[in-house]
């Protein structure tokens, strides 16, 4: 089973994202702010991280950026999830290192080709 | 002379002005002595000859009285003296010559016949006879003509020495003029230079120097006055638009913050909808399905209207940045067409895409998003406007020195537009028609946000339209960003 990491802050998104994933197969845990990601992203190892972007304590973008340079969480796919398909939002998540994104509301169907591509990646 | 003065400095008409009106005086000055001194000369030449015929008259008495002939032409031939005295003669009584004397070198001649005393000027010559009187009894006359060449050589010299302190004099005048017309010219010039300086710096806080309480001091007071209103007024306009800005601002911050806390329980809505109509399956209720597909499709246009309002309002913050990059246009086409094709579907249209020869393979250099989002609102447009019609879009790149521009052009069968509705078209919140929006949905902000990254990106959006026929919009950008280009849509939008 893929084990994701969903990083949002907002409960009802969580919460709705997360029965709609296990819905689908996949094991999720949870994340409300970027300091707890960084840590369950350590400890958990996922299979990949769906990372929102405007979190408490610690932005979505330093976040990444931090796991993005720790050898141990480095090879972890990094979803950004961004309200806007058009805003800045995007290339700044790119910029912070992470692997794709997704805007949101999200489109499932897409959401879970991206993360099966991902996951299937050979890690370097 | 004067007409081809009135666009000369004013230093030079100075110079005219004066030096006409100078030598001019001078000339009439000059002349006048010179006439008066001809007369004068004339008086002292007629007394002179007067003296000189009685000094003769004096000495010819005993000559006359004894009809001596000889010392009669001996006392005449003493007249040779005086080189300018042409002629003489010694009259008798009775007024027949008894003596003559012509100048040596003169054609000999027969003297006039004698006249009553006086003296008289004929062309170049002064005649003058006089009595001869002895013991109160007239007993003879004599004449004498001289010639006036001291008179003429005598002018020659006062017309020359006239020229030359006309001459002295102008030059003096002009030296003068040079160091004394700038209590004139100078504060004259000094309000020009102001105004100009004004007028190419906009600098209202600066103020021509006065120079005294003359007519030009009382321009420069009022022209100092004038720069204080417009000064005033500039201030008031400045502050008007620095607050309008400000409030500008605060508006699309506000607008951007709004439509960022709006969108979060938006995607809950969103979200929940698609969930339960997932679920719904499971649990049997499929009937609920078309309703809860209706909630998404009403929260995903609310969606779509509050991001254009969020994208519209960080350009008009400017807040809009573009992020240059270099990619492959045949994939930003590739994929704006495979995203576009259920809108195509939609209302039974076919998509034609058209590539010119060779422009598959460029790589342009600007926003790709930017530039996607603004095809595919174009795209999306022409499909929403038009049933069972044809979309086509066709791509094309025009070379040029400055740069390559990759021009962009969909074309519609649809509903078209007027002209005044095409005028309206790229203003925000206007559809064609405003009942359109509730016809064909959508914000009307597309293409006023589409156009807007267009200018950013150093290209623009135009179109052609006849209602009933079509519609053409044409997207146009230059296919490596200009920096200047983007600068200036920048400073546009903010």
């Amino acid at each position: 089973m893929t084990r994701l990491l969903l990083v949002e802050d907002n409960e009802l998104n969580r919460d709705m994202l997360a029965r709609r994933l296990h819905r689908l197969g996949f094991h999720v845990n949870f994340a409300s702010d970027g300091v707890s990601a960084i840590e369950m992203a350590a400890n958990g190892s996922p299979d990949l991280i769906l990372m929102d972007l405007s979190l408490p304590v610690l932005d979505g973008w330093d976040a990444t950026r931090t796991l993005k340079s720790n050898p141990a969480t480095r090879d972890i796919p990094v979803i950004a999830l961004t309200a806007h398909a058009m805003s800045d939002d995007r290339h700044r998540a790119l910029e912070a290192g992470c692997d794709d994104y997704e805007t949101k509301p999200v489109d499932m169907g897409r959401l879970v080709g991206k993360i099966a591509t991902l996951v299937s990646r050979p890690r370097t | 002379m004067i007409s081809s003065l009135r666009n000369a400095s004013l230093r030079q008409k100075l110079t005219a002005i004066v030096m006409m009106t100078s030598v001019v005086a001078l000339i009439v000055a000059g002349l006048s002595f010179a006439m008066y001194d001809r007369l004068t000369f004339r008086d002292g030449l007629v007394k002179d000859r007067t003296t000189l015929a009685d000094l003769v008259g004096a000495n010819s008495t005993a000559a006359l009285t004894f009809q001596d002939q000889a010392s009669a032409r001996e006392i005449l031939s003493a007249l040779r003296a005086n080189q300018h005295v042409t002629r003489a003669a010694i009259y008798d009584a009775k007024g027949a010559p008894f003596a003559a004397y012509s100048r040596p070198g003169d054609p000999p001649s027969t003297p006039p016949s004698a006249e009553p005393e006086g003296a008289g000027f004929t062309g170049s010559r002064l005649a003058v006879f006089r009595n001869v009187v002895l013991d109160g009894k007239p007993i003879g006359t004599v004449y004498i003509e001289s010639d006036l060449e001291e008179l003429g050589s005598r002018m020659n010299r006062y017309i020359a020495m006239v020229l030359v302190v006309v001459i002295v004099a102008a030059f003096v005048a002009l030296l003068l003029l040079s160091q004394l017309q700038g209590i004139i010219s100078r504060p004259i010039l000094d309000v020009m230079r102001t105004a100009k300086r004004v007028s190419e710096t906009k600098d209202y806080s600066v103020r021509a120097r006065k120079y005294g309480e003359d007519e030009i001091g009382t321009l420069v007071d009022a022209f100092n006055e004038m720069l204080d209103r417009v000064h005033e007024r500039d201030q008031q306009v400045r502050t008007a638009r620095d607050a309008a800005e400000t409030a500008n601002r605060a508006k699309s911050a506000f607008l951007a913050n709004m439509s960022h806390e709006l969108r979060t329980p938006l995607n809950g809505i969103i979200g929940y909808a698609e969930m339960l109509s997932e679920e719904a399956g499971d649990r049997g209720r499929e009937d609920v399905v078309p309703d809860l597909m209706r909630i998404q499709s009403a929260g995903r246009h609310l969606l779509a209207i509050i991001n254009d309002i969020l994208d519209l309002s960080k350009i008009e913050a400017g807040r809009m940045e573009l992020h240059i990059e270099r990619f492959q246009l045949r994939r930003l086409i590739d994929d704006v067409v495979s995203t576009i094709q259920p809108l195509v579907a939609q209302n039974e249209n076919t998509l034609e895409v058209t590539l010119a020869r060779g422009v598959g393979d460029v790589e342009l250099t600007t926003d790709s998003i930017k530039l996607r989002q603004s095809l595919w609102n174009l795209l999306s447009n022409a499909c929403k406007f038009t049933t069972r019609g044809e979309v086509s879009l066709t791509i094309a790149l025009e070379p040029a020195a400055e740069g390559d521009t990759i021009v962009f052009t969909v074309a519609d069968t649809g509903i078209g537009m007027t002209d005044e509705h095409v005028g309206r078209l790229f203003q925000e919140f206007m559809q064609a028609d405003s009942s359109t929006t509730r016809k064909y949905g959508g914000t009307g902000l597309g293409l006023a946000i589409s156009r807007r990254y267009c200018r950013q990106m150093g290209g623009d959006i135009t179109v052609q339209s006849r209602p009933g026929v079509g519609s053409i919009l044409t997207l146009r950008l230059p296919a490596t960003a200009r920096r200047p280009a983007l600068a200036m849509a920048l400073s546009e939008a903010v």
